[in-house]
């Protein structure tokens, strides 16, 4: 009896699955918010905001090896601003294999794509990502991570912006006694545009690396503290913008990436288990931003010779609970965000304040 | 036409046994792994006398130890949304810096 391909992979899948040990999840998330400055410039254009989240997976398990296929969506509605809404859908599949049972490798990739309103559409794209990475125990709580991601993004109305990332990245999480974690990681990125344009003012790669260290600390059984720093360092010219008669086109959407602009950032949290259903937290963080290559620029337009720089304060309250004793496996969260925004750049020097509230639930 | 009735019956007879070796074979295997696992655990307890059984456990960083929420509910809610990613691994959000209003950019590998 002779077996064509096709029959070859249906008998394997169901010898693989006839194997293995098959579990299935599910969750949703839908959350509203008032948002005081949907655009995040002086302008202070206010909107209600509704997000809707909704994911699958299906974990299939074997004796050393966990095949996880999953699906998240995305759908964000603008009251006022309805153009401005988008959908995303991401796809993938990731396989994750103990090495000596306790270590995980995990190898996968994933397709994603975002759709706009109608006027907002030049700013769709699409992106495939690989990754692998590998986590190393070196006793319970404590372990070493090395990874490796590729992306490719495409802008199929803006084909100048598509580009490819390559980033590798390194962490390190070690426990003490003394109920403190302390996180240390490394990170470097390259992002390369797929049009390379032989054009002076036209930037073609990026390369990026940053660094970030966490600590966290309890205060007694039911109240944390978590203190974080980061900083990175931008190499080659910096992000791509298009000009025209000394105006440059710098649309957030699309152009406000981590590449952008490089700094150092810092932040403490405070959370507060008030119950084991209810989790309060407060935070505050700082940011200083550098754009690389982006011109300074008064309200008129005219060049203020000198690069943007924003210094960003943020704070914020957030209530979290758990509601199992309506239903097992639901979650509501309040939550109020601050952010000031000091920028040497009028356009960008703003206030914002974001009021959220959000149910989830998954099984 | 042969090929594809030979397809289905494999098909039948595996999925057949697939369903009746649901109730011993698959969950014997499961058990067995689980409690390998749990062996393996219990082992590295006895390894290390000096570390107590309610041992602290802060994987995500926020200075409470993890299993004093609910039974891990919150916990297992946050794993929901990791599927093995690491680093920077964006995909909803990546890093549009715009506040929780911002749609972002389209973020790396993972999730």
């Amino acid at each position: 009896m002779k077996l064509n391909f096709y029959q070859l992979i249906t008998i394997w899948f169901i010898l693989l699955f006839n194997q293995s040990y098959s579990q299935f999840g599910f969750y949703t998330d839908v959350s509203s918010y008032y948002d005081d400055n949907i655009f995040n410039n002086y302008l202070a254009e206010s909107d209600f905001i509704h997000s809707f989240s909704l994911g699958t997976e299906f974990d299939v398990e074997t004796e050393v090896d966990n095949l996880n296929l999953y699906y998240d969506g995305n759908f964000t509605f603008y009251n006022e601003n309805s153009s401005k809404s988008s959908g995303v859908h991401k796809a993938g599949i990731v396989n994750t294999y103990f090495v000596n049972d306790e270590n995980p490798l995990n190898i996968g990739v994933n397709y994603s794509l975002k759709k706009y309103g109608d006027n907002y559409n030049i700013y769709d794209w699409n992106s495939f990502s690989a990754y692998a990475n590998y986590r190393h125990y070196t006793s319970e709580n404590d372990f070493i991570l090395a990874g490796y991601i590729f992306s490719r993004i495409r802008y199929q109305n803006l084909e100048i912006f598509s580009y490819n990332e390559h980033k590798g990245l390194i962490k390190f999480q070690l426990a003490f006694e003394t109920k403190t974690t302390l996180l240390l990681s490394g990170e470097a990125g390259y992002k390369d545009y797929i049009q390379q344009l032989d054009q002076s003012g036209f930037t073609n790669s990026i390369w990026q690396i940053s660094s970030f260290l966490r600590i966290a600390q309890a205060l007694g059984e039911n109240t944390g503290m978590s203190m974080f720093a980061g900083a990175s360092k931008n190499f080659k010219e910096g992000t791509r913008y298009l000009s025209s008669n000394d105006y440059y086109y710098f649309e957030e959407e699309l152009l406000n990436d981590q590449y952008s602009s490089d700094g150092f950032e810092g932040g403490i949290k405070i959370t507060q288990l008030v119950s084991p259903v209810l989790i309060l937290s407060g935070s505050a963080n700082y940011a200083q931003r550098k754009y690389t290559n982006l011109p300074a620029a008064d309200l008129e337009g005219n060049p203020l010779n000198d690069f943007r720089t924003d210094n960003r304060f943020s704070y914020g309250v957030k209530l979290e609970v758990s509601m199992g004793f309506i239903l097992t496996g639901l979650f509501g969260n309040v939550s109020w965000n601050n952010i000031h925004n000091n920028s040497n750049d009028p356009y960008y020097d703003y206030n914002n304040q974001v009021y959220a509230a959000g149910i989830e639930f998954g099984f | 036409m042969k090929k594809i009735v030979i397809t289905i019956f494999l098909i039948t007879v595996i999925s057949g046994v697939n369903i009746f070796a649901q109730s011993d074979s698959t969950k014997t295997k499961s058990k067995e792994l689980k409690q390998k696992r749990n062996n393996v655990q219990i082992m590295k307890t006895f390894e290390k006398p000096g570390k107590k059984k309610d041992q602290f456990i802060d994987k995500d960083g926020d200075g409470i130890c993890d299993n004093r929420a609910e039974g891990m509910s919150f916990q297992k809610m946050r794993k929901r949304k990791y599927h093995g990613g690491e680093g920077n691994e964006g995909g909803k959000g990546g890093s549009g810096g715009r506040g929780q209003s911002g749609n972002g950019g389209p973020g790396g590998g993972g999730k």
